[in-house]
């Protein structure tokens, strides 16, 4: 039983860590509420980025420091402030608590959790905003990050530390690549090697489609290796505009302890949006499409923040996946052309592809990655050489053989090659392949295996081959090609004899 | 109008350090609306720099004259607020020192909260 000493003590145990000193407040009153922008006279010593209290409560960040105003972005959605409420400084910048604990957590981009558990509590306060790593911290692009998509892997690899944008219109599987990229972090883990943290941030988007991204990421057993910062569509336009900055915050947290981390934005044209519709209400000077003359800088800043650090600096890296939407196809548009500029490559999807029915729709043609290739695995990049050749063929001569019908053995031979790589890139969502698999793939297609079965068969010879490659005969096989290392024409022939006897066993 | 000619105007909206109706009225009838805007808020922050107000749970008649010594030039109201309990509420312009006992009792209550939390 509990007596009165116990409860006295226990109350004086937690008061151990009180200090009081007479505190100096720095106030301001409150002018003008507009649209979640308050314009703020007084808060003579507040500084760019300070959170700053409400007397109701509530929060908000200085945004915009004038000669004899200050003016602050609520970060709730506060419309019973009014003129004449007091505002004070709190001293600190904008910062988000960050914890081991926060790992399958759906958290807001202050921090607060949406997912109904206790908050996140005694751990490292991160700012939101951040100088990025130096130049002497980084460290080069050299270990892959797998996507466990067969015509990203071999034709756009992606490497730690890199921003690879994804780019394309609505609904045609942007965010499909990236929540299989999430799935395929805690699918496709290498001996001796730690799971990727991933942290997705969903920017704008509907309640639904979150709940759904979640319940999609749990099903795959990845909910607990992933963060979910959220801003929806509801959300007031500054925790649009924070919440990237907040993701990136968290997976900063883990890139000093020396993980890796990837990081999807799920999207920034939203975040710019956001931005956007902030600076009009700010009043400051709109530039081309009424974006304020420092949209470059928004994203810029945030995507520096990607890097893959050097091992004296802890080793970790934060990849980041930004994504972008189009409206018709129109990559030359403002914010696109500023993202693919700021980014490392980018993977362009296709609405022709998509609605031709394959999917995933990347154009390999148009998509590239800058440094990723530095970063593929030997046994890859033993077969993806090859492979791109061919395609690259296949593309010219497509073009060329719509104006004419007559063609040679050789160039059909061809066409009819880059058809079933066509053919063997399209992949179902949610089901990302290790890269034992996806070499073996590509090995069927760039040695000839697969030139007599026809186009429809390709998607059942694949997954047939892979169920057939699972046999205790081949287990040999399939180290080597896990291995990582560059395959040498002896393994080839191993993988051509296994083929060989699969294809006997095959219905056309 | 200019930032120095709005200054101007403040300060020859004064009598011997007090703000002279007559003074303001007069400079009120030659202003448009929008100057008329910018006046009043001059004047509302001249008048928050050059005052002090301080807060006390009780009265205490000797309180201005010591106060007066500290912050030579500023103007001192004392006002009482019996909810501070103990010590005193200081208001120079935007800054405010919190020094009474509520605002301590309200901190250990924050600091408690966030324990058990």
């Amino acid at each position: 039983m509990i007596t009165s000493n116990d409860i006295i003590k226990q109350l004086e145990e937690r008061s151990r860590g009180f200090s009081y000193e007479g505190k100096v407040e720095n106030t301001g009153i409150v002018e003008k509420n507009y649209d979640g922008v308050v314009s703020v006279s007084g808060l003579s010593k507040a500084i760019m980025g300070e959170r700053v209290i409400f007397s109701n409560g509530s929060n908000g960040v200085v945004l915009d420091l004038k000669e004899d105003k200050v003016s602050i972005i609520l970060l709730d959605p506060a419309t019973d402030i009014k003129e004449g409420d007091t505002v004070k400084t709190t001293g600190e910048l904008l910062s988000i608590t960050v914890a081991d604990e926060i790992l399958g957590r759906v958290v807001n981009p202050l921090g607060v959790p949406l997912d109904g558990k206790a908050p996140v509590k005694n751990g490292k306060l991160m700012p939101l905003e951040r100088v990025s790593a130096g130049v002497v911290e980084r460290s080069p692009v050299d270990t892959p990050l797998k996507t466990g998509i067969k015509s990203i892997d071999a034709m756009i690899p992606v490497g730690r530390g890199q921003r690879e944008l994804i780019i394309g219109d609505r609904g045609i599987g942007k965010t499909a690549i990236a929540i299989d990229t999430i799935i395929n972090q805690n699918k496709d883990v290498p001996k001796g090697q730690k799971k990727v943290i991933c942290v997705y941030v969903a920017i704008g988007q509907k309640q639904s489609t979150v709940a759904q991204i979640i319940g999609r990421l749990e099903e795959a057993g990845a909910m607990e290796n992933t963060i979910v910062v959220v801003a929806g569509a509801s959300d007031p336009a500054s925790l649009q505009y924070l919440s990237p900055y907040a993701g990136t915050s968290i997976a900063e947290y883990f890139m000093e302890k020396g993980e890796d981390v990837l990081i999807v934005y799920d999207d920034l044209t939203r975040q710019a949006w956001a931005y956007r519709q902030i600076c009009l209400v700010l009043g400051r000077p709109a530039g081309r499409e009424a974006y304020p003359g420092d949209i470059f800088y928004l994203h810029s800043r945030l995507l520096e923040r990607s890097v893959r650090m050097s091992e004296e600096h802890g080793g970790g890296s934060i990849t980041a996946l930004p994504i972008i939407e189009t409206q018709a196809g129109d990559i030359s548009a403002y914010i696109p052309t500023n993202v693919i500029s700021i980014t490392d490559g980018q993977i362009f999807l296709e609405n022709d592809l998509f609605n031709s029915g394959i999917r995933p729709a990347i154009n390999v043609g148009v998509s590239v990655s800058r440094v990723g290739t530095a970063a593929q695995t030997g046994t890859m990049k033993s077969v993806a050489g090859k492979m791109k050749l061919e395609l690259a063929q296949y593309r010219e001569l497509a073009a060329f053989a719509q104006f004419g019908s007559d063609l040679d053995s050789a160039t059909a031979k061809q066409l009819e090659r880059g058809k079933r790589f066509t053919e063997l890139f399209k992949q179902p969502q949610y089901n990302p392949l290790s890269e034992n698999m996806q070499v073996l793939s590509i090995i069927a297609v760039t040695r000839g295996h697969c030139d007599d079965i026809p186009v429809n068969d390709i998607s059942r010879f694949e997954k047939e081959l892979h169920e057939y490659s699972a046999g205790k005969q081949f287990a040999k096989i399939k180290d080597t090609l896990s291995t990582g290392k560059k395959l040498t024409e002896d393994d080839l022939k191993e993988v051509d004899k296994m083929i060989e006897s699969f294809k006997k066993g095959f219905t056309k | 109008m200019n930032r120095q000619k709005l200054k101007q105007l403040v300060m020859q909206s004064y009598t011997d350090g007090e703000l002279d109706a007559k003074k303001v009225n007069k400079i009120a009838d030659l202003l448009t609306k929008s100057e008329l805007k910018l006046y009043i808020r001059a004047l509302k922050n001249w008048e928050r720099q050059t005052q002090i107000f301080v807060d006390v749970p009780f009265d205490d008649p000797g309180l201005i004259s010591d106060f007066d010594d500290l912050f030579p030039g500023k103007k001192v109201t004392v006002n009482t607020d019996s909810s501070l309990l103990l010590g005193m509420r200081l208001t120079d312009n935007d800054d405010v020192y919190e020094l009474s006992l509520k605002n301590a009792l309200n901190k250990i209550t924050e600091h408690m909260e966030d324990q058990y939390n």
